[in-house]
């Protein structure tokens, strides 16, 4: 067998190896980017950002209070846990600005003594 | 038959009721719908609200409204809140109920009803100003099969708030009666009241696969929550 014939016979293996690499690479580099981006929640409104790592929660807040719809009074949650504006975010993290469920426009009733 | 209840004939309620009808009045099933309300009109609910009279009870309005409308339909009203001492005689097994209150002691009570039955469908919806949300608390067989209204919010669970059906005649007519309310959008409750309607439709197809559906009517989105492959029926 020449050179040259195995070269030709390694050749196809090689291209799909170098292949496998290349897509192993951008899933890699896909879920990367992914990490370092952080989800805020609020309500019917969900995005996910890459420039608020290292940025705090109250922030974020102020940026998105317009375009989220986000109340003064909305508590923040990481993983489902209260934080205050004071956290600062990392990637990957999960942040939502809840109000409570089915409970909105609630009322309170006071009987005020005349 | 069929059973619906709609408590609460207010902003969100007065215009699910209609809707809801025309829907049932095309289905070949005997259908019987009551309206909940212990609550009457008054001059600062035209700005949101269908009514003819002041002073009249919100639920015997709309039903009055609808009767002539849907023949097909068996239309009732009940001018009373919803209380301890009536929760367990309006809300019955196989129910579907659509809950249109601004107080989480009524949520509270309903949920709680609800959780002692074996098949029940409850579709919760409220709203501030430009958004809101609905919650879809579905019992099949003695098991819950989407999470509670109290189990989803702790501040359901222990509400501040009172049962407007617990207040004494006395203490709401002679006392001045300070209330908190968010304002309310016409709009807003368009939206949540059609998305509850919507809710129920994907309740009776079987494909809930969430447990409530946020709305904002600024932003134009909705979002189910938690959003999962596959379905919960």
């Amino acid at each position: 067998m020449t050179q040259e014939q195995m070269r030709d016979d390694v050749s196809p293996q090689m291209t799909s190896e170098t292949s496998q690499v290349k897509e192993m690479s951008e899933v890699i580099s896909k879920i990367s980017a992914s990490m370092a981006k952080v989800r805020v929640v609020h309500g019917a409104n969900e995005q996910y950002f890459d420039n608020l790592e290292g940025k705090t929660v109250g922030i974020v807040r102020k940026r998105l209070r317009e375009v989220f719809n986000i109340p003064g009074d909305a508590d923040a949650l990481i993983s489902g846990k209260s934080v205050g504006d004071d956290f600062v975010l990392q990637g990957g993290q999960s942040l939502e600005f809840v109000k409570p469920s089915g409970t909105k426009g609630y009322r309170i009733f006071h009987n005020v003594q005349k | 038959m069929n059973k619906f209840k709609v408590i609460g004939a207010g902003g969100i309620g007065s215009y699910l009721v209609e809707p809801l009808c025309r829907y049932l009045s095309s289905l070949n099933e005997s259908c019987e719908v009551t309206v909940i309300d212990g609550d009457f009109y008054e001059e600062r609910n035209r700005e949101r609200q269908r009514f003819s009279a002041l002073n009249v009870n919100k639920a015997e309005e709309t039903v009055n409204a609808l009767v002539q409308q849907f023949p097909k339909i068996h239309l009732t009203h009940k001018a009373e809140y919803i209380t301890e001492d009536n929760v367990i005689s309006l809300i019955r097994e196989n129910d579907t109920v659509f809950l249109c209150v601004d107080n989480h002691a009524t949520r509270k009570l309903v949920s709680e009803r609800c959780g002692e039955l074996n098949n029940v469908t409850l579709i919760s919806g409220g709203n501030e100003y430009t958004d809101g949300n609905v919650v879809c608390y579905l019992r099949k067989d003695g098991q819950d099969i989407t999470r509670s209204l109290t189990d989803l919010d702790p501040k359901i669970a222990n509400p501040e708030d009172k049962n407007p059906g617990e207040i004494e005649n006395v203490q709401r007519e002679g006392c001045q009666r300070e209330a908190e309310i968010s304002p309310q959008l016409l709009f807003t409750n368009l939206a949540v009241a059609s998305l509850m309607l919507n809710c129920y439709r994907k309740c009776e197809q079987g494909k809930v696969n969430f447990h409530q559906v946020y709305v904002d009517i600024d932003t134009l989105r909705t979002r189910p929550s938690p959003e999962q492959e596959g379905f919960f029926l």
